[in-house]
């Protein structure tokens, strides 16, 4: 079948299909399953069903009610996403909610996150905060802490959780700190961060940490403001 | 029939893969989601994997990384049968089955030539059962047909293969997942085959050829 257009400007709906370029500016609502090369959204967009695409670039409000599969995806605003999620790789600046799964291989988040199953990626990088309702599975995870964050589990290579400045006000009443059941990876560098069990070969427990049980292979610093349960070396 | 488990600091001590590689497999689906089970302990929750099986395939993965790489690992190591087809002439010369099952399978097809992966593996396990001896050629066929009809609707999903014999009767049946298995007194468990363990040997048979 031939991919053509669909260009809505202002308020519209459509139905969903095999499309070469979807280019929603304003209010647009599409229904059923989209299949496109590029699709792309000004304004507030509804899908009624999944997207498959190459490119996604939302600037405003996008939400799709079935999952999203497409190779990159920028966000500027907010995606809500009712169901899993594969790309190779997507920028996120504002909000971004996934209510199954995660899987890419670069995933930036400016903002916040939230995931309701597990997320996983070569690279993760956020600046901000985020929940994750299972694992957070990531080669190389990178986090600078703005807002309260949890994870059921985070799981990898190289795993920095670390505190960005912000106001007093913030600091009060949005504590940015981490909470999480179990923390593994070969190399693990912690600030802000509560944890029943944290293990890894080198670990670096920083300031602001309260740790219950700690198992390291090689290297273990604790920071004289953290507090820390048992310490195991394996 | 309970399999035996180890909890995952156990099998990194054992095998000297670090958090790092053991969650790039996990990624990578080169070990499945199903075998990371979750218990509480006293420390709070654990991983823990059936042994023989995660072992097994971490030697694996260890023998052929150099040579492969992890995508491909993964490609083999999926319950997701290769778009593979052979002819019986390259079934022959592979020894892939025995000659009597050969014999068979050349009686079965007629003469069509290609084979499906589907097909080769129902053939190939029913081979196995046989050269074992745990089964006669006519049990065999029985195996091979319930295979045949029920074998397509799991594709792509990991499934057992029983075969039960009470007092000389023989049944078979396949099984999604891998849950426990309780059978009634004076039943023999005859087999109890896991199919993407036969998946891979073929798969890998193939490849090498």
């Amino acid at each position: 079948m031939e991919r053509r257009d669909l260009v809505i400007a202002g308020t519209g709906h459509a139905s969903g299909g095999l499309y070469n370029l979807v280019k929603l500016s304003g209010n647009g609502k599409l229904y059923g399953d989209i299949d496109c090369l590029e699709l792309q959204v000004q304004g507030n967009a509804a899908v009624e069903g999944s997207v498959k695409a190459n490119m996604v670039h939302i600037a405003g409000k996008g939400h799709v009610a079935g999952g999203m599969e497409c190779e990159w995806m920028k966000v500027s605003g907010s995606v809500r996403i009712g169901e899993h999620v594969q790309c190779q790789e997507a920028t996120v600046r504002g909000h971004g909610e996934v209510k199954g799964s995660w899987t890419a291989e670069t995933v930036r988040v400016h903002g916040e996150l939230t995931i309701g199953g597990d997320c996983s990626a070569e690279r993760m990088e956020v600046e901000g905060h985020f929940t994750v309702g299972g694992l957070l599975n990531a080669g190389y995870i990178e986090v600078k802490l703005l807002g309260p964050s949890r994870a059921k589990e985070i799981g990898g290579e190289t795993i920095v959780i670390k505190r960005q400045g912000s106001s007093l006000l913030k600091k009060w009443f949005f504590p940015a700190e981490l909470t999480v059941d179990v923390i593994e990876g070969d190399s693990v560098h912690l600030e802000h961060t509560t944890a029943k069990m944290v293990r890894g070969n080198r670990v670096m427990i920083g300031p602001g940490c309260r740790i219950e049980r700690v198992e390291y292979r090689d290297a273990l610093e604790c920071d004289e403001e953290a507090k820390i349960g048992t310490v195991e070396k394996g | 029939m309970e399999q035996e488990l180890i909890s995952k600091k156990e099998l990194l001590e054992l095998t000297g893969i670090s958090y790092g590689q053991l969650y790039r497999w996990k990624r990578k689906k080169l070990i499945p989601e199903e075998w990371f089970i979750r218990k509480s302990t006293f420390t709070g929750q654990e991983t823990f994997f059936p042994k023989e099986k995660i072992l097994a395939r971490i030697e694996k993965i260890k023998e052929l990384k150099d040579e492969l790489s992890l995508d491909e690992l993964a490609g083999m190591f999926a319950p997701d049968p290769a778009a593979v087809v052979l002819t019986k002439e390259e079934i022959a010369k592979r020894h892939i089955v025995s000659d009597m099952v050969l014999q068979w399978l050349n009686d079965e097809l007629g003469d069509r030539q290609d084979v499906s992966f589907a097909e080769l593996l129902s053939f190939y396990i029913v081979d196995r059962l046989l050269r074992s001896g745990e089964i006669s050629l006519e049990e065999g066929k029985n195996i091979w047909r319930m295979f045949e009809s029920h074998y397509p609707k799991l594709q792509g999903k990991s499934c057992e293969l029983v075969v039960l014999r009470k007092m000389g009767v023989t049944a078979c049946l396949l099984m999604e997942g891998a849950g426990g298995l309780y059978a009634e007194e004076g039943a023999k468990l005859v087999a109890r085959l896991h199919v993407p363990a036969f998946i891979e040997e073929l798969k890998l048979n193939i490849s090498e050829g």
